[in-house]
């Protein structure tokens, strides 16, 4: 027990981060054996050691931490988790003293407080009770960020280096949680707050915290912003977190194919489980097989459904109409004048029997969009274009993914 | 990854109820659907971010390549197979609708 203590005074006086990270841990290597050797102690002498050992400020966390690592060494988690959050509490009241170094520990202690949340809640579901551990662990990972946030300290050794990291996380736990309304309270205080710019944090805040973002305008349908958002995190990601960077292109892929961007051959080929979700549409947008484009709406529907993306790709069916209505026009020689017959017959040619009064509605669209430049000659029924540029090319215009 | 995708396009087809799935679509999709789907891996039902191991990287290792979106898709080829046939269908002079091709 001295070498803990030893420790901890001297990582505490010393502002070790990593230290005191590892000394308060419920994962870390001594665990075990400082479990054992506290288990054997009296709890009053134990109690009076840490208070003279260990002293102010740091005494009553430590006590707690105690509490907590006996409740996992009885396996039991439900307590293990009450005590962890009673742990967090403390531990907030203390970090709003402290600066920037104090950010390793608050972040362990955010992820450990989730973990015994999730053990806790997978017990109450076992006994069919309702499990809402989590949820309160979110209400306490959102206090950590708070804790962040408000520091006024001085840039150098302040707290705000950890807005964007406590961000992420809470933005994972409110989505784990299914309240990600919760989400926009914490993109407010950002946008009011004065923080260095997003690309001078590390990495992987950077990255998760714009895949979160992204999820959520894309939630609102605000798909020109979370397109920049996902390229920004496609490219800082790096290369070898595969299941990221699927996961970011899962989002990104219907944004773009909305707005005629494709992605790329080697693209496709390096990412595998997108490819099988997406290649069929893509290439139903390339060849203008609108039949072929709501085959793979059906098949995929279930899963679409699951991922919240089916109403973003089913947009995309007028972009593979598109390709095929300028295709007609390409196998019409180009003519300025095509009988509205003709989108017709070439979308029942690849099966999809619609109305002649569904194909002028979707040249309208066309023409409304811009996707087309011409006007309906009802009368006639020709649609007439525009002799520059009848079809502007689309998907060309690409927001930098430079951001901040 | 997670994923082990069987190599070949064409899928064995869903049990089709998709009929009736359609009018659940039309409904907000608040509930990510729970049924496991054969054949995919555990990916698509997970759509958390996972932890970085990394503390930070340096550029080499991320994707900065500009390729990311095919820069020219749209292009105006039409010598294959089906934009001919299409050609042919829609040429025809007669006013019968052709059958659907199978594609």
């Amino acid at each position: 027990m001295k070498t803990y203590y030893d420790s901890f005074q001297s990582c505490a006086s010393s502002e070790d981060g990593d230290g005191i990270k590892a000394l308060l841990s419920t994962d870390a290597p001594h665990a075990k054996d400082l479990t054992l050797k506290i288990s054997q102690n009296n709890p009053k002498k134990l109690e009076a050691d840490v208070r003279r050992l260990i002293g102010n400020p740091w005494d009553e966390l430590v006590l707690q931490y105690f509490k907590v690592l006996l409740a996992i060494h009885k396996n039991n988690y439900s307590e293990a988790y009450k005590e962890h959050n009673n742990m967090t509490i403390i531990f907030f009241r203390l970090a709003s003293n402290m600066s920037r170094w104090i950010l390793p520990v608050l972040y362990m202690i955010c992820w450990e407080t989730r973990e015994l949340a999730d053990k806790a809640d997978d017990y109450l579901i076992d006994n069919d009770e309702d499990p809402k551990c989590l949820e309160e662990a979110a209400r306490n990972i959102n206090k950590g960020f708070s804790t962040c946030i408000t520091d006024r300290s001085p840039l150098n050794t302040s707290r705000k280096w950890g807005v964007y990291y406590m961000a992420g996380f809470a933005f994972k736990t409110y989505f784990k949680v299914r309240q990600r309304n919760l989400c926009t309270n914490i993109l407010r205080s950002i946008k009011v707050q004065d923080l260095p710019s997003l690309g001078q944090y590390p990495k992987p805040h950077q990255v998760t915290y714009l895949y979160y973002h992204g999820r959520l305008l894309f939630l609102e349908a605000a798909y020109q912003q979370a397109e920049e958002k996902f390229v920004a995190a496609f490219r800082r990601c790096p290369r070898f977190e595969k299941k990221n960077k699927e996961l970011i292109l899962r989002y990104l892929i219907p944004v773009w194919l909305i707005r005629g961007v494709l992605p790329s051959r080697e693209l496709l080929s390096r990412y595998p489980a997108t490819n099988e979700l997406y290649g069929s549409f893509i290439d139903a947008i390339k060849d203008g097989n609108v039949k072929k484009f709501e085959e793979a709406l059906l098949q995929k529907e279930k899963i679409l459904v699951a991922h919240e993306t089916f109403l973003t790709v089913e947009l995309a069916r007028e972009i593979s109409i598109r390709s095929l209505f300028k295709k007609v026009y390409i196998l019409n020689n180009r003519d300025s004048r095509i009988p509205l017959e003709k989108f017709h017959k070439a979308l029942k040619f690849v099966g999809s029997n619609v109305e002649m009064t569904e194909v002028i509605w979707f040249v309208a669209e066309m023409i409304r969009k811009g996707f087309i430049r011409g006007y309906l000659s009802y009368q006639k029924m020709y649609l007439v274009l525009s002799e520059i540029n009848p079809f502007p090319p689309i998907g060309v215009n690409h927001p930098s993914a430079i951001i901040e | 990854m997670s994923s082990n995708n069987p190599s070949s396009p064409s899928k064995a087809p869903q049990a089709d109820n998709s009929a009736g799935d359609k009018q659940q679509q039309q409904q907000q999709q608040t509930q990510p659907q729970k049924e496991s789907i054969p054949q995919l891996g555990a990916l698509e039902e997970d759509d958390e971010f996972e932890e970085f191991i990394a503390e930070d990287w340096n550029e080499t290792e991320e994707d900065q390549e500009t390729h990311l979106w095919e820069d020219n898709w749209d292009d105006e080829d039409v010598e294959d197979d089906f934009s001919k046939q299409l050609r042919a269908e829609i040429t025809k002079d007669n006013g019968n609708s052709p059958m659907p091709m199978k594609i």
